[in-house]
């Protein structure tokens, strides 16, 4: 896990680039990529934890 | 030694978290590696392109007339002269698919059912994105900015949490997918 949210890390600054001129603002989704991980992670602890006490 | 980390291989959350993570780590890694041959051959990725491209039809079928598109290696530039937005590779929302077919392959619960909600899924965020980024642009013919940065926000929100719905109902999705094949 940490090693991925490493890598998604560098990725995303990676992204710096060039900026665009303030007249033109950019329209970036993907600044809350770690957050929704951590929600896939969470989702799925959540249906495996009820997985095992249904069991 | 053994038994603990055959506790964990047993155990269906660690395989579902090593699924998901390998599967994020080889879909990013699959694209940075086409995002550093495009820079090679110094061109602009084929998704911003067609996100941008789709966009700006969609802005023109919305009625925002004299609307440009300019392409260059970074991104697209959309919109009225003096007004336009840019579309870098950020914004192409391809990375929040990755991460959504991750969860399917994680979770795996056939592979024919996974196949169809990951293309669907796909298709659906890519919807969605256009559908942001045209109506950004009309917004920004418009006027009004702190109005645009409102909406540029929301519909990011609107995105994420339609991913994290889709997750939570999956599920369903899987039984009803399971009576159509």
């Amino acid at each position: 896990m940490i090693l991925l949210f490493a890598f998604i890390s560098i990725d995303l600054a990676a992204q710096g680039g060039v900026p665009p001129p303030p007249s033109d603002p950019p329209v970036p989704l993907d600044g809350g990529l770690i957050a929704l991980i951590a929600a896939g992670g969470a989702v799925g602890y959540k249906k495996y934890k009820q997985r095992n006490t249904e069991v | 030694m053994s038994s603990i980390l055959r506790s964990f291989r047993e155990n269906d959350f660690v395989r579902f978290a090593a699924r998901f993570s390998i599967t994020i780590i080889l879909l990013m890694g699959v694209y940075r590696f086409y995002l550093w041959s495009t820079a090679q051959q110094e061109d602009l990725d084929w998704i911003t392109y067609q996100v941008s491209f789709l966009s700006h039809k969609l802005a023109l079928l919305l009625g925002v007339a004299n609307c440009e598109f300019n392409c260059f290696m970074d991104g697209c530039r959309i919109g009225v002269e003096g007004k336009m937005i840019n579309v870098l590779e950020g914004c192409n929302g391809i990375k929040l698919g990755f991460v959504y077919i991750a969860y399917l392959i994680g979770v795996n619960h056939n592979y024919k059912s996974t196949f169809i909600q990951a293309v669907l899924g796909i298709i659906t965020i890519q919807f969605f994105n256009v559908f942001r980024i045209g109506m950004l642009v009309v917004l920004r013919d418009l006027g009004g900015d702190a109005y645009f940065f409102f909406i540029k926000y929301i519909f990011g929100v609107f995105i994420y949490v339609s991913i994290i719905a889709l997750w939570l109902l999956k599920p369903a999705i899987d039984k009803r997918l399971d009576k159509l094949f």
